[in-house]
C-alpha cells in the first residue's frame, strides 16, 4: 500500500512539473485583415491617417477643379506639385509625398489634359536623356524634339502645422492639425489658390507611427 | 372548457408574439422602411439608420409606424459652378442635445445615369446640439448630371 501511494505522488508531481515548465505564450493572434482606407481602421490615434490623407486631398484636389482662374485658360496652365515647398512643421511623423503624390495624380486623371503637370523632381533624368539625343548617343524618340523643357506656371507650396494639449492626469491627449495648400504664380509670386484642411482628434493613448 | 380556454389563450399569445417582430416587407426584428426602398438619383439618404428612419410594425391592431429622427434635411439642392461641374449641397439639421458629427460622400453619374466612377471621401461635417451644417460636394467634372449622397454618423 505504501509502495502503491508513493508512485501515485510521484507520477502527481511529475505530471504537475511538466505542465508548469512551458511559459511561452504561443496562443494564435488576430489575423490580418483589409481595412477600408476611407474610414478610421482598429488602430488608430491622435495623428495624420489614411482617412485624412484621402480626404485632404480629394477635397482639394475638388477644390482646384472648380476654381475659374485655373481651369478657365485658353491655354491649360503648367503646374508643379511635389513635396520640395510642402514642409511638415507638425508633431505628426508623416511622408509628405502621400499627400502629394496623390493630389497630383488624381488631380492629372481628373483635369483630363485641362491642366498640365511639370515633372520637375525628374528633371535630371530628362536633361540626361536629351543631351544622349543631341550628343546622337541616341535617336531623337518618336514625338518631337524642343529647344527646352517645360517652364512651369504654378507651384504647390504648403504646411502641416499641428497643436498638441495633454491632460497629464489622465494622460488624454488631443492634436490640432491644419494642412495648408496653395498654387503660386511662379512670375508675380501672386497666390492664385489656397486651400484648407483642419481636424482635431484625441484619445487616451497614443500610438505610434511608423 | 377549461382546456378549449388554455388552447385560446395560447393561440392569441403566439399570433400577438408572431405578429410584434414582423415588420415591413417580410423582414424581422428592426428593420426600418429605408432598408428595402431603392434609392433614387439625385436624392440624399441616410445610410446610418439611426439618424433618420420610419419602423413600421404589424400588429393586431394593425400597422403601428414610429420614426426616429436624430438629423433632418431642411433644404437641398443642385447647380452647376462657374467651371460647369454639378454642386450638391444639403443642410442638415441637428434636433438633438448633443453635437453630431455627420459624414457625406456623394456619387455622381453622367446624362444616361451610368456611373462616372466619381466618388468623393467622406467628408465630416461638424452640427451642433439643436444647429444647422451645410455639406456641400462637387463633381470632377461637367459630365456629371446626377448624383447620389449619402450621410452617415461620423466615425
Amino acid at each position: 500500500m505504501k509502495y502503491f501511494l508513493l508512485t501515485v505522488a510521484a507520477s502527481t508531481m511529475l505530471l504537475v512539473g511538466c505542465q508548469s515548465t512551458s511559459t511561452i505564450d504561443n496562443s494564435a493572434g488576430r489575423a490580418t485583415v483589409y481595412e477600408d482606407t476611407r474610414s478610421p481602421g482598429k488602430v488608430q490615434g491622435v495623428g495624420v491617417e489614411s482617412q485624412d490623407i484621402m480626404a485632404v486631398t480629394d477635397q482639394m484636389m475638388r477644390d482646384m477643379l472648380s476654381n475659374p482662374q485655373l481651369m478657365n485658360r485658353e491655354v491649360s496652365p503648367r503646374i508643379i506639385i511635389d513635396s520640395q515647398y510642402f514642409t511638415n512643421e507638425s508633431s505628426s511623423r508623416i511622408n509628405k509625398n502621400m499627400l502629394t503624390d496623390r493630389l497630383r495624380i488624381n488631380l492629372n486623371r481628373a483635369a483630363n489634359g485641362r491642366l498640365t503637370f511639370v515633372g520637375r523632381e525628374y528633371a535630371d533624368m530628362v536633361e540626361k536623356e536629351r543631351d544622349l539625343k543631341r550628343m546622337g548617343v541616341v535617336d531623337g524618340g518618336t514625338i518631337r524634339s524642343t529647344q527646352a523643357t517645360a517652364g512651369a506656371d504654378f507651384r504647390l507650396v504648403g504646411r502641416i502645422m499641428s497643436l498638441d494639449a495633454m491632460d497629464v492626469q489622465s494622460q488624454e491627449r488631443s492634436r490640432y492639425h491644419q494642412i495648408t495648400f496653395e498654387l503660386v504664380d511662379l512670375e508675380l509670386g501672386t497666390y492664385v489658390w489656397s486651400g484648407m484642411y483642419e481636424f482635431k482628434k484625441s484619445a487616451q493613448d497614443d500610438i505610434m507611427y511608423r | 372548457m377549461m382546456k378549449t380556454k388554455s388552447a385560446l389563450v395560447t393561440a392569441l399569445v403566439l399570433t400577438l408574439a408572431a405578429c410584434g417582430t414582423t415588420t415591413q416587407n417580410g423582414y424581422t426584428g428592426a428593420n426600418p422602411v429605408q432598408r428595402t426602398i431603392t434609392n433614387e438619383l439625385n436624392t440624399i439618404v441616410f445610410i446610418d439608420h439611426n439618424l433618420n428612419r420610419t419602423d413600421i410594425t404589424k400588429t393586431i391592431f394593425g400597422e403601428k409606424v414610429s420614426n426616429t429622427v436624430k438629423v433632418t434635411l431642411d433644404r437641398s439642392g443642385m447647380s452647376n459652378t462657374a467651371t460647369g461641374q454639378l454642386e450638391v449641397w444639403t443642410m442638415i439639421r441637428n434636433r438633438t442635445d448633443y453635437d453630431l458629427q455627420i459624414e457625406g460622400k456623394a456619387l455622381f453619374f453622367d446624362a444616361n445615369q451610368a456611373p462616372l466612377m466619381d466618388e468623393s471621401m467622406w467628408r465630416r461635417v461638424y452640427v451642433p446640439a439643436n444647429g444647422t451644417a451645410i455639406y456641400k460636394e462637387t463633381s470632377l467634372n461637367s459630365r456629371a448630371e446626377y448624383f447620389l449622397v449619402e450621410l452617415r454618423e461620423g466615425r
